[in-house]
């Protein structure tokens, strides 16, 4: 079971890219176009993993400071940041790596990164080299 | 008349005189006919030769004590193929077949070159923070020990030594994000045991070890591991002991009534995602929603929720199992949920939604449960596609005035309900029954077809039409297309027919 943390700028390069993948329909009949978010790999010929799409889209941290509301209350201000975000669970052997599916070029893929003696874990597009920042970490988190 | 014929009729079928062939039409009552396929979810399992599951995460269900668990899960991949060397590595080690046997199957018998070296899972276990339990099957080789690990890091781990031949355990330890720390081993006979540790963990991930007695060339023989989320429980669970391979095991959600503990049968909802966060140690916090929306904010047990800015309400709980909620429509985008009093509160919930779904633990960020997708396959499939049939299904309960699926065909509703409480199909054109039940009682659910009549029955009361109808798949369970209008609730049983019958009921 492995979840990748997925930036796509905007929703409709994530459409895009989820159609190329198997992971968005068309409308057909009396069926909506929409994401499939869940359900066994598209065209594994032996299904043995399952996949679940949680599509977050713009993501909110606090920036540190504070606001009241209109009800007198103190809260955080929270601001987005960079990226339309989605996180992709793949339970069962990684499709990409067995030819099924291939990651479209529009995509950002971070995957979680453990160093050797398990003392730490960071986001990263690049096997680790560089860390990405730690909030990725609050991002669709998939129970 | 049609009383003593369907009399008649149902005595033809019952004796075999009438074979339930598909298109066959008949005027009987389902009670009289025996389904071609009927499945009964009271049993807490769902019949594979009929169903397909996926619901690729944790997700907890009232257990047959009455108190919230996980439903069955193995999170360990590989659970008992220690050879294979994409779950288990072991540098030192040699891990051959044995003909040791046990509930998972054959254990495998590790050779150990002395040290502190051990068979460990390659990859880790991603884990929210919570109570697990970590098992194993062991026989006794030559080494005199088996060690159970579950480990983070140097600084993160969990472990206990078990006595091979007694299954005595010795030097227990839990350091740093390891806490909590029980065990044990259950003697199956034979001088194989169950071995376990159960633990309260803030790690994030978990790799499983096993570790002979460190002398050189001892064996031991181990192998069925299982790591399982759960709350409460301290010994390994019956249901989690599901073997694995490349994925982890997440099992359906079966939940029973926490007052009388009378099961309630299969559960299927959507997804939704908690936004409370550190709901295991509910605290004032402001979350952001999107304004205009329906949102259900809930929990367990007694104390005072205070909604403010976005939501405005003032939620005071009764002791479990009551479930204390409220859904509102959001004036902002910042929601301050004050703990006014803490009380027994447990599982504080704030999700999207205009009613509040099962509890989604959380921790340190917002956290998404997947949904259940069912879909049917053999020979239920075979009942649902013929040219005539029926179907009839009973529910113990419903969200009320919501839309959704009991059955949909082909990415259309075949049996549901509408948002004003009725019996529908989509198939052809809508069917509402005039009998509008209250979906937080029990309902039986029923469709009759054939090429060019309809009847759908609610609770008795039938509605028909004469519009032309064959169903075709992929048929879902509970769902349109697995995607959406979920039925969010449960259902007891299902009775499949190969023919049309005058009252699905």
């Amino acid at each position: 079971m492995t979840d990748f943390l997925i930036d796509s700028t905007d929703l409709p390069t994530l459409i895009a890219a989820a159609t190329t993948m198997g992971f968005y329909r068309a409308a057909s009949g009396q069926v909506q176009a929409g994401f499939v978010s869940q359900g066994l790999i598209p065209g594994d010929p032996n299904p043995m993993a399952s996949y679940f799409l949680n599509v977050v889209g713009v993501h909110q941290e606090p920036t540190g400071a504070t606001t009241t509301d209109a009800n007198g209350d103190t809260i955080p201000t929270m601001a987005a940041v960079p990226g339309f975000w989605t996180r992709l669970r793949i339970n069962g052997l990684n499709p990409v790596a067995r030819g099924l599916m291939t990651i479209p070029a529009t995509l950002t893929i971070y995957t979680l990164v453990t160093l050797a003696d398990g003392s730490a874990s960071y986001w990263s597009t690049d096997a680790g080299v560089t860390h990405a920042p730690t909030y990725l970490s609050n991002i669709g988190n998939i129970a | 008349m049609r009383g003593l014929i369907a009399f008649i009729g149902a005595m033809l079928v019952a004796a075999g005189a009438i074979a339930a062939t598909p298109g066959q039409e008949l005027l009987l009552f389902s009670g009289g006919v025996k389904p071609t396929v009927y499945t009964n979810f009271l049993g807490g399992a769902l019949d594979p030769a009929n169903y397909t599951y996926s619901g690729p995460s944790l997700r907890t269900i009232t257990g047959a004590t009455g108190a919230i668990t996980y439903a069955p899960n193995n999170l360990a991949l590989y659970s008992n193929a220690l050879s294979n060397t994409l779950g288990w590595q072991g540098p030192s080690e040699i891990v051959s077949a044995s003909a040791v046997s046990s509930p998972a199957g054959n254990l495998w018998q590790v050779t150990g070159y002395g040290g502190t070296a051990q068979i460990q899972a390659v990859n880790p276990i991603s884990v929210q923070s919570g109570n697990y339990i970590l098992s194993t099957y062991m026989s006794a080789g030559t080494s005199a020990s088996t060690t159970l690990i579950a480990f983070t890091d140097g600084a993160d781990y969990a472990l206990v030594t078990f006595n091979a031949t007694t299954g005595g355990a010795s030097a227990p330890a839990a350091i740093g994000g390891y806490s909590n720390l029980t065990y044990g081993s259950i003697s199956l006979g034979g001088g194989l045991f169950k071995i376990y540790i159960a633990f309260k963990t803030t790690v994030t991930q978990i790799y499983p070890w096993l570790r002979p007695d460190g002398v050189a060339n001892s064996t031991m023989y181990v192998g069925g591991v299982t790591l399982s989320a759960v709350t409460y429980e301290t010994a390994p669970r019956a249901q989690d002991q599901v073997a694995t391979t490349s994925a982890s095991f997440f099992g359906p959600a079966f939940d029973y009534s926490p007052t009388t503990l009378a099961p309630l049968g299969l559960r299927i909802e959507e997804s939704r995602t908690n936004l409370f966060l550190n709901s295991n140690a509910p605290a004032t916090q402001t979350i952001t929603v999107a304004s205009g929306s329906a949102y259900s904010v809930s929990f367990y047990g007694t104390g005072v929720l205070t909604l403010s800015g976005a939501l405005t309400q003032v939620m005071t709980g009764s002791a479990y199992p009551t479930r204390t909620t409220y859904t509102g429509t959001t004036s902002t985008t910042s929601l301050v949920v004050t703990v006014t009093s803490l009380g027994t509160m447990t599982y504080p919930q704030v999700e999207l939604g205009a009613f509040a779904t099962s509890a989604i633990p959380t921790a340190a960020s917002a956290v998404t449960r997947a949904a259940d997708v069912v879909q049917i396959i053999g020979p239920a499939l075979v009942a649902l596609q013929g040219a005539g049939g029926a179907l009839v299904i009973n529910t113990p309960d419903g969200i009320a005035s919501t839309a959704s699926t009991l059955v949909s065909a082909n990415g259309a509703v075949m049996l549901g309900k509408t948002a004003g409480n009725n019996a529908t199909t989509a198939l052809a054109s809508v069917l509402s029954s005039s009998n509008t039940a209250t979906w937080t009682g029990a309902n039986d659910t029923g469709l009759s077809w054939k090429a060019s009549a309809g009847i759908i029955d609610l609770n008795g009361t039938k509605t028909t039409d004469t519009n032309t109808r064959t169903p075709t798949s992929p048929f879902y369970l509970g769902s349109t297309s697995g995607s959406s209008a979920f039925w969010d609730a449960h259902i007891k049983s299902i009775s499949y027919y190969s023919l049309f019958v005058m009252s699905p009921q």
